[in-house]
Parts: C-alpha cells; sequence; structure tokens
C-alpha cells in the first residue's frame, strides 16, 4: 500500500495562480466604474479563479491511497465526498497531456479512472508523487482486463515508457466490424 | 481540462495586455502626435495663436502626459481629466481626425468588416473543405490535377490584383462598378431591407476576391493533410476489416486532418477585422481595413489604437479557442517534450 498527497512546493504556484487571478479583477470593480460588459467578465474571472483556489486547497488536503485491490481518495471532510475504485470495477481510464506553451513543452499530465458507477471519477495529476507508478499499475490492469484505451491515452502511456502493444485500442476497435 | 483552461485564461490575459502597451507605444514612436502635426500646418499658413491652441489642447487630451500613463488612462486603469474614463469603463477615446469620439467613428464600418470577413470566412470552407476531401481521396485523377492547378493559381495571384482586373472587366463588358459594399442612395443611411439587399448584391464580387486565396491554401492543406492520414496503418487496418470508405474517411482520418484548421482560428478572427484592407482601399469598400490604415497613417492614436488592441483581443480570444479545441480533441504529448514534470 502507498499514500500519495500533493506536496505544499507544488501547490504554490496554484495558489498564486489563484491570487492573480482573483484580486486584480476584484481591485478593478471596487475602484473603477466598469462597463457593464467588463463588470461580468471580472465576475466570471473572480468565479473561475476562486474555485480555482478551492480546488487547489483541497487537492493539498487530500490523498491518495493505492494498493493491491483499488485506489481511494481521502479528502478533509470526514469521509463525505471521499471515492474508491476497486481495479476490478474500474471501466476505463483517460491520461492526458495538457501544456499552454506553443512548443507543447513544460505541461503536466492528468489520470482520470472511472468505474462502472456514475459516483464520479478520481482524478490526479504528474504533480503527485509516484503518479508514474499509479500509472503503471492502471496500464497493467488494462491490459489484463482488457479495458479500451484512447489512442491519445496510448500515445501517452508510451511516452513514460510502457508498451502499447496488447492494449485494447479503438484503432482497430470495437467500432469496427470483425 | 478545468486547470488547463484556468492556466489558459491566466496566460491570455497578461498577453493581450502586452501586446496592447506595446501597440500603443509603437503608434506613437514616431515624433510628434496628430496634433502637433496639425499646428506645424497651422503656424506654417502664419496662425499665431497656434502654439498655445497646441497646448491646451495636449492638456485637454492628456497628450502631455508620459506615454505609459496615458496608455493606462485610456485603458482606464488609471485616473485622467475626468476620473477612471477608458476603454474599461466604454469610452474609446476621441478620433482627432474625424472629431468625434471613436465609438461613433468606428460604428458602420466594424460591422460591416465583420459581415464581410465571416462571410468570405464562410465562403472559404464552404469551397475548400470538398475539394480538399475530393482531391485527397481522388489523388492523381483529371479532377485533382484541374483543382491543383485552379489552387496554384489562386495561391499566386494577389487578392487586390484580383479586384483589379475584375473591376478593368467589369467597367468594360457591363458598363458597371463593382466597388463599394451598397448602393450610393443607401450609404449613410439607416439599415433597411433595400439596404440588405444592395449590401447581400455588392458583397459577391468582395467575397471571391478576397476568398480565393484562403481557398485555394486551404484545399492544398486539407489535401497534404488527409494523404498523409490515409496513408497510414490504421486506414490499411480498417479497409481489411470492412469499413465503408465513407465512414472510414469522416470517423478518423478527417478527424485528425482537421487539427490544423482548429489551430487556424486564432487567425481567423483577426482576420475577420484587418485581413482585407487593401482589397478594401481597390474597391473602395467601407470597411474598417481602410479606416486603421488611414488613423496609422495620421496618428490617431486612440483610433488606431481602439482598432489595434480589438485585433490583439481577437487574436488573442482566437488563439485562446483553438488552443481549447486542439486540448480537448487531440490532449497528446508531443515528440520531444516532457513527458511529465
Amino acid at each position: 500500500m502507498s499514500k500519495h498527497s500533493y506536496p505544499i512546493g507544488t501547490l504554490v504556484a496554484d495558489y498564486m495562480r489563484a491570487a492573480c487571478g482573483i484580486f486584480p479583477p476584484l481591485a478593478l470593480m471596487i475602484f473603477t466604474e466598469l462597463l457593464p460588459l467588463f463588470f461580468y467578465c471580472m465576475t466570471a474571472l473572480i468565479l473561475l479563479f476562486g474555485i480555482y483556489g478551492i480546488r487547489t486547497a483541497w487537492r493539498q488536503c487530500t490523498a491518495l491511497i493505492v494498493d493491491r485491490d483499488g485506489v481511494r481518495q481521502e479528502g478533509p471532510l470526514g469521509g463525505v465526498l471521499d471515492r474508491s475504485l476497486r481495479w476490478s470495477e474500474m471501466r476505463d481510464f483517460r491520461l492526458r497531456y495538457y501544456s499552454t506553451r506553443r512548443d507543447g513543452k513544460g505541461g503536466w499530465m492528468q489520470l482520470v479512472l472511472r468505474g462502472d458507477d456514475k459516483r464520479g471519477s478520481i482524478q490526479m495529476d504528474s504533480n503527485l508523487p509516484g503518479f508514474n507508478d499509479i500509472v503503471a499499475q492502471v496500464h497493467a490492469v488494462a491490459k489484463e482486463r482488457g479495458l479500451p484505451v484512447d489512442p491519445a491515452s496510448a500515445t501517452n502511456l508510451s511516452h513514460l515508457g510502457l508498451d502499447t502493444d496488447g492494449l485494447n485500442m479503438p484503432s482497430a476497435d470495437t467500432t469496427l466490424p470483425s | 481540462m478545468f486547470t488547463y483552461f484556468a492556466h489558459r485564461v491566466l496566460v491570455m490575459i497578461p498577453t493581450l495586455l502586452v501586446i496592447s502597451v506595446i501597440t500603443f507605444i509603437i503608434i506613437q514612436l514616431p515624433p510628434g502626435d496628430y496634433l502637433s502635426n496639425q499646428m506645424a500646418e497651422m503656424i506654417a499658413s502664419g496662425d499665431r495663436a497656434a502654439l498655445e491652441k497646441l497646448a491646451f489642447l495636449r492638456q485637454e487630451f492628456g497628450l502631455d502626459r508620459p506615454m505609459l500613463e496615458q496608455y493606462a488612462v485610456w485603458l482606464g486603469i488609471w485616473p485622467g481629466n475626468n476620473g477612471f474614463s477608458g476603454i474599461l469603463q466604454g469610452d474609446l477615446g476621441w478620433s482627432f481626425e474625424y472629431n468625434l469620439p471613436v465609438d461613433e467613428v468606428v460604428g458602420d464600418r466594424l460591422f460591416l468588416s465583420l459581415v464581410l470577413n465571416f462571410t468570405t470566412m464562410l465562403f472559404v470552407y464552404a469551397v475548400s473543405f470538398p475539394i480538399g476531401v475530393y482531391t485527397a481521396v481522388r489523388q492523381y485523377s483529371i479532377g485533382d490535377h484541374a483543382m491543383t492547378f485552379i489552387g496554384y493559381i489562386g495561391l499566386a495571384t494577389p487578392n487586390f490584383l484580383l479586384a483589379l482586373i475584375l473591376l478593368f472587366l467589369a467597367k468594360k463588358h457591363f458598363g458597371v462598378s463593382i466597388g463599394g459594399l451598397m448602393d450610393e442612395q443607401y450609404i449613410d443611411q439607416e439599415m433597411s431591407w433595400g439596404k440588405f439587399v444592395s449590401i447581400c448584391e455588392h458583397m459577391v464580387v468582395p467575397v471571391i476576391v478576397i476568398g480565393t486565396s484562403g481557398t485555394a491554401g486551404m484545399i492544398r492543406r486539407l489535401r497534404a493533410n488527409l494523404l498523409d492520414e490515409l496513408q497510414k496503418q490504421y486506414v490499411t487496418t480498417a479497409r481489411a476489416k470492412g469499413l465503408k470508405s465513407s465512414r472510414l474517411l469522416l470517423k478518423y482520418p478527417l478527424r485528425m486532418a482537421l487539427n490544423p484548421f482548429v489551430a487556424d482560428i486564432g487567425n481567423l478572427l483577426p482576420q475577420m477585422i484587418s485581413g482585407s484592407a487593401i482589397v478594401a482601399v481597390v474597391m473602395s469598400l467601407p470597411t474598417s481595413g481602410p479606416m486603421l490604415v488611414s488613423a496609422l497613417q495620421s496618428q490617431d492614436q486612440y483610433l488606431a489604437g481602439s482598432f489595434l488592441l480589438f485585433l490583439a483581443f481577437l487574436t488573442v480570444i482566437g488563439m485562446f479557442v483553438s488552443d481549447l479545441a486542439l486540448a480537448a480533441l487531440d490532449p497528446r504529448i508531443r515528440l520531444g517534450s516532457e513527458a511529465s514534470k
């Protein structure tokens, strides 16, 4: 069993982003009389980065516990919004890569795990220590159970050094007649 | 995706500010300003009170302040003579050349530019998409060769030259002037059904003239991208499994070939305002392009600055939309980039 949580060092930049997205628009709204269009834009920005800040704080207080049976996400509300997923119940997963730079560098990966029920998904990103190990475990489960893997996830898996042979790939996929 | 969205928004705002600061500074780089140029002419014609008048007007319009302060006042993040009164408060500034508020000067022209260039964009997509797909699927057929030939001509012919040729031919053979964007009796009139019909009639030629090179370029790009995709192994696999050609084409290769089109959205939005400036001059179109050129030439700084800020805004929004669409369509790590942090 391993326990993973986001170190504060990786979240500082996110807190700063939230502050940059909230305080300048707020100052403009307080000190100047904005055109209604810009007022709504600033309100939207404050809401967006408010949610972003809350989400960052949530991530700071959340831990992911991974073992041989599955993965469990434990939040700060004493089990109210906790989620768990057994490997045997995993329906599919997505491994995405995002970067805001034009050359595609300096980005981050996001892993989304979904189960049979519709109680939501478990998400984590590559800032989480041990992320590559979790992806490797998900990859092994997907291979063993023949879970469908979309092309983007397969490409990202291969960039993490994981073998995509034997995965259930949609390019030769279930939508094609056999 | 939410994190990406938030990061991308946060990148967009300083980008927009930096672009607008740079454009405002560049407009002011030539020595003097609109007022001093005008006053120089008045002094040369013997008007002795011109210097006092110049000083008064410069103070009135805040032109005696440092450049960055002028910018901040114009943007509405710094108090000017009338408190906070800038773009964020809905005041685009004063056009010295037209002696009117900028929003009144821009008025219809911006709308007509949007209509003309949006119609051109639809024309480009409507024509280039089926032709691009056809030439890729029927590579080296007679149709492909014919379309490729026409495409090369379209790429090699400057828009303004095509405009001049069409103006000449229309005058010589039909005796009509195809310049302008509406009949003379509708200029400066309120929008009416007659004016709308007149605009639609006059728009056909400008749309073809402006859209020709874009259409040719897009056909070439779509053909090349689609050919690349059609030669990949998954297409062979799908064919071997008996998938219908049309379904195969639409489901996989065409979707992948669309990525460059999505990435192009960033360039399309600003083109909708400024993309047809030279053609507009040649064909006497009452769009925003010629006004922007004129404002830049005469250093009508608030008018030019408003246009350029709007263009920068459209560029940044366009890039934002295309980046979001690309991230949603194809969230793959690219070769050579880091696997993870």
